[in-house]
């Protein structure tokens, strides 16, 4: 029967690996390591009295000055690190988040590796990022087409204005009947076009 | 070795987990997978007589569903801004994010990347806003993770402002 507590035990099946952080970059692993941290630092490592994880991932580096805050002095604080992703030997990608809390009087730090919450959550960003690229070219495109309607119309006001001129003009001429009725409808119309 | 971190920084899309790879392992996909948040890679670089390891941290774009952490940045020799040039607001958001790291980490190298430049056709960054950077004395690099134009350039130029610095933000 395994000696590993029970506590540890739970943990490490929901995917997380449970360190006590010793002071100076070093943590001992407690209990079984879980099998994402077998798989980025080999069983041997993994297992060792002491890791110093800094060493191991530049990410954890950096987010142990936010957790030696926490661990200045017993608090019911915790610090975060959001998501990253270390690639294993085979070349797959693993999410990883860390938390550094006081457990039992002790400074640990808890790394999970919540793959399926991980897996779920990026198509709906993908989608999402996806939806905000198309929207914006179809914004570019409206703009481009306004734009575009803009300059007919400017260009096409002046011909036209001259045009009513000359039906103006005409009017005022002697007419036939028929050529009368026709440069009325014409105006008529260069009037309704104006509306 | 020497070894020095830089943060890619910019909108979602622009580019930048491309121009890493296409940095690191010189290749490019013209598929866009969005990136979730951060992943460093390391590349060995050469300048001038010291052999120089970049730590590349590769951190997801800012939108309305991922907010940046500035204490991702700590410790940064060197950012990477990252606009993409077929879309005007891209640049906006580099200025502010620009703004928002100085005023979390103070002054720091940096280069500005206006990325997709092999699409010309779809270029929207006027000239003029291109010119008025470089006449604050920013280094704006005209990048395509497609060709790799530009790439390497940005890389080394970044390189060699953070060793020619001694004062990283940190």
């Amino acid at each position: 029967m395994s000696d590993e507590p029970i506590h540890a035990a739970l943990l490490r099946q929901q995917g997380f690996s449970i360190f006590e952080f010793l002071g100076d970059g070093g943590f001992r692993p407690v209990g079984e390591p879980a099998p994402f941290c077998m798989d980025l630092l080999g069983e041997e490592e993994a297992r060792a009295e002491t890791i110093r994880l800094g060493d191991k991932f530049p990410f954890l580096d950096n987010f142990l000055v936010d957790a030696e805050e926490v661990w200045k002095s017993p608090t019911e604080e915790r610090a975060e690190s959001g998501t990253w992703i270390e690639n294993t030997e085979d070349g797959r990608e693993l999410a990883l988040e860390a938390t550094a809390l006081w457990l039992a009087g002790k400074r640990v730090l808890l790394v999970q590796n919540p793959q399926e919450r991980f897996d779920r959550q990026v198509p709906v960003l993908q989608t999402a990022r996806d939806s905000l690229l198309e929207h914006g070219k179809l914004l570019r495109e409206i703009q481009k087409k306004e734009i575009l309607l803009h300059c007919i119309v400017h260009d096409l006001s002046q011909p036209l204005t001259a045009m009513r001129g000359c039906f103006s003009l005409l009017s005022l001429q002697p007419l036939s009947p028929d050529l009368k009725e026709v440069v009325e409808i014409a105006e008529r119309q260069s009037k309704n076009r104006r509306r | 070795m020497l070894q020095k971190k830089i943060c890619m920084l910019g909108s979602f899309s622009v580019g930048k987990t491309s121009l890493v790879r296409r940095f690191v392992e010189s290749i490019f996909s013209d598929t866009y997978l969005t990136t979730v948040g951060v992943k460093i890679d390391k590349k060995v670089l050469r300048v001038g007589e010291q052999d120089l390891t970049l730590m590349l941290w590769d951190l997801y774009g800012e939108d309305e569903f991922q907010r940046l952490r500035m204490s991702y940045l700590r410790g940064a020799s060197g950012f990477l801004f990252v606009a993409d040039g077929t879309r005007r607001a891209t640049l906006d958001k580099v200025l502010a994010i620009k703004e928002e790291a100085e005023k979390a980490l103070g002054p720091a190298n940096f280069i500005v990347a206006l990325n997709k430049s092999d699409l010309a056709d779809q270029w929207e960054i006027e000239p003029e806003k291109e010119s008025g950077l470089v006449s604050r004395g920013w280094s704006v690099i005209r990048t395509s993770a497609k060709t790799g134009e530009g790439v390497e350039f940005a890389f080394e130029s970044l390189a060699k402002a953070m060793l020619g610095s001694k004062s990283p933000a940190s």
